[in-house]
């Protein structure tokens, strides 16, 4: 066999000074399948509290990933391990065969988080996700009765965010290159029920997903979690989204200390849709740089207390 | 077995993630795998890129695939320019997977800025010998944000009929000269590798299928394809007969052209993707190991 594996191995992990963090990838189980993570560490001691990235559903995986590595880093840098990984069916996970729906992304985050603190070491476990990723992260947190949750916009009701979803295949088609015959979401629907599959924007939507998706309630199937939670929103306006205001609400019905904080930017709309936009000429950006830095800025923030109350980070 | 292993390779300051595969026995080849701009890791969106590397894997060919900066795990500033492409950072990977793998033959796959990329790359690689290159679009640019610009687009977008004849004039005015420095790398490249190309059907293609048919005639030595990819005007890999295309589109073409070498059992050589059984894969890494200073 030719494959240098120790140079391979030796370039597995990654120790940057300048970000203040080392990374290292990691395989995992998850659901029938391995999958790959990355853990993100301190340089220094690490606090006794890590972290779990939970990805979002379909195409905001990918629109959203660079919320979750930022997160992982920031949090890292403050002293925290992170770790963010790959549900089946999405990246680098090496089952494609079944479509990714919520019950398997729940089904692979619990495995993971079985995982996760002998890799790491730490005593307690948060979990965090955006939009949909943060769905995932609020139905784990209760089953595995974690002690903190940091949720960025999440899809408090599966239905309206099918709707959602389909809603977003329209827009694409509106402002694509034929648009007066974008197809409308009541024809999504009649493909759907007839087909059983609708393309939105190259993910292949299945009807038993998209129902999944429909059955979500945070609202319903909340009901254990009791530790810190921090919730943010993340759009242009300033007044709280009543959908999230109702989620805090629970919450803090169930004990649990919580926050709502909203973030106000212009590229809001952009959160969890594409976001590479021309920042000068012939260059392209990522117009949520600022957006990420500030949730990270306002999550270790939040986080003060715990870190005020270690030795090492 | 098929194995992947994760790697952050050091180029400059930075950390470029890749995840390289390998197949059993020793790799035909090896075949670099690039996202275009906009945000996509290098599983490409949909995982199309893991499913060509496993692909590959299958039919005997080592593959990486990686980001560029500022994407996924590598470090750095994301920014995308067709001015200022990842020519240095696919090199260093490319040159890092090789010894790695041991493959002794080079190959690049790419789509838009990654394609672009790929033009640059394979002159300054003695090991290549074939690549194929998606949605070049010869005319394309960074797409202007200005809202008089925006406006203008989305009310001739509108008109049925004359506003297609609108946008056709417009692309024929731009003329040549957008598309120089395709139309340039394709030249030189043309005589050193195997070339497909895989085009959407749009105005951006400008003139290229008349320069690869004139090349075609100049060319007795390489391949050189021109195919269009089903899915119309959809973008990028939105059309879902586009994605399937592709993948099968760029592993079979690195099969017919790496050559089969003796020391692959032989159920392992150009395996056909009709369902037969695939050989046991995993991720490969050393995962008690201690971070490692790579730079």
């Amino acid at each position: 066999m030719s494959v240098d594996e120790a140079l391979l191995e030796a370039h597995s992990s990654n120790r940057d000074s300048r970000l203040g963090i080392s990374e290292r990838f990691v395989c995992l189980q998850a659901g029938p399948a391995d999958t790959l993570g990355v853990i993100a560490s301190p340089l220094g001691i690490p606090q006794r509290l890590g972290w779990v990235i939970c990805h979002s559903f379909g195409s905001e995986q990918v629109d959203l990933h660079l919320t979750d590595v930022a997160m992982a880093r920031g949090l890292a840098r403050a002293g925290f391990p992170t770790l963010r990984f790959h549900c089946q069916g999405y990246g680098d996970s090496w089952d494609y065969s079944v479509p990714p729906r919520p019950s398997t992304q729940l089904r692979d985050t619990l495995d993971v988080l079985g995982q996760f603190p002998t890799l790491v070491g730490v005593e307690q476990i948060g979990l965090i996700g955006a939009r949909f990723g943060g769905t995932v992260a609020a139905l784990a947190a209760d089953r595995v009765g974690a002690s903190r949750l940091v949720l960025t916009h999440p899809i408090v009701n599966g239905a309206k965010y099918a709707a959602e979803v389909l809603r977003s295949r329209v827009i694409t088609d509106m402002l694509g290159e034929d648009p007066n015959h974008a197809v409308t979401a009541q024809q999504l629907k009649a493909e759907l029920a007839l087909t059983g599959m609708v393309n939105i924007k190259g993910w292949r939507l299945h009807g038993e997903v998209f129902d999944d998706l429909r059955q979500v309630d945070l609202l319903k199937e909340v009901g254990r979690f009791s530790g810190r939670a921090h919730v943010f929103q993340v759009s242009r306006r300033q007044t709280p989204s009543p959908s999230l205001v109702r989620l805090v609400d629970h919450y803090r019905g169930l004990g649990a200390e919580t926050d709502l904080d909203v973030i106000s930017h212009v590229a809001a709309p952009n959160f969890g849709y594409e976001h590479f936009r021309p920042l000068a000429k012939d260059v392209l950006g990522d117009i949520l740089e600022g957006v990420n830095q500030v949730l990270v800025e306002r999550t270790i923030r939040w986080l003060e207390p715990e870190t005020a109350g270690e030795d090492g980070a | 077995m098929i194995r992947e292993y994760p790697v952050f390779v050091p180029s400059g300051e930075e950390r470029i993630a890749a995840v390289i595969a390998v197949p059993a026995g020793t790799p035909r080849g090896l075949v670099l795998l690039l996202p275009g701009g906009g945000g996509a890791t290098r599983s490409q969106r949909y995982g199309m890129y893991t499913k060509v590397a496993r692909g590959l894997a299958e039919r005997g060919i080592a593959s990486a695939r990686m980001e560029w900066r500022g994407i996924g795990e590598s470090t750095g500033l994301a920014r995308y320019s067709f001015k200022a492409l990842p020519v240095e950072d696919s090199t260093t990977v490319a040159r890092f997977a090789l010894r790695a793998t041991g493959a002794t033959l080079f190959g690049m796959a790419g789509n838009c800025g990654g394609a672009r990329t790929a033009l640059t790359v394979l002159p300054g690689m003695p090991e290549a010998r074939a690549a194929v290159l998606m949605m070049l679009k010869p005319r394309s640019i960074t797409r202007s944000q200005k809202p008089p610009v925006k406006r203008m687009k989305r009310w001739v977008k509108r008109i049925p009929w004359a506003g297609t004849l609108i946008r056709q004039a417009y692309w024929a005015l731009r003329g040549w000269r957008k598309g120089t420095p395709v139309y340039d790398g394709l030249r030189v490249l043309n005589g050193m590798s195997d070339l497909l190309l895989l085009e959407a059907g749009t105005v951006k293609v400008g003139k290229l299928p008349r320069l690869v048919a004139n090349l075609q005639t100049k060319n007795g030595q390489h391949r050189l394809e021109l195919r269009t990819m089903p899915g119309g005007a959809s973008r990028s890999f939105q059309s879902l007969e586009r994605q399937q295309f592709v993948i099968e589109s760029v592993v079979e073409w690195f099969d017919q052209l790496f050559p089969v070498m003796q020391d692959i059992p032989a159920h392992e050589r150009s395996r056909p993707s009709n369902g037969q059984p695939v050989p046991p894969r995993k991720t490969v890494l050393a995962s008690e190991a201690e971070p490692t200073a790579t730079g």
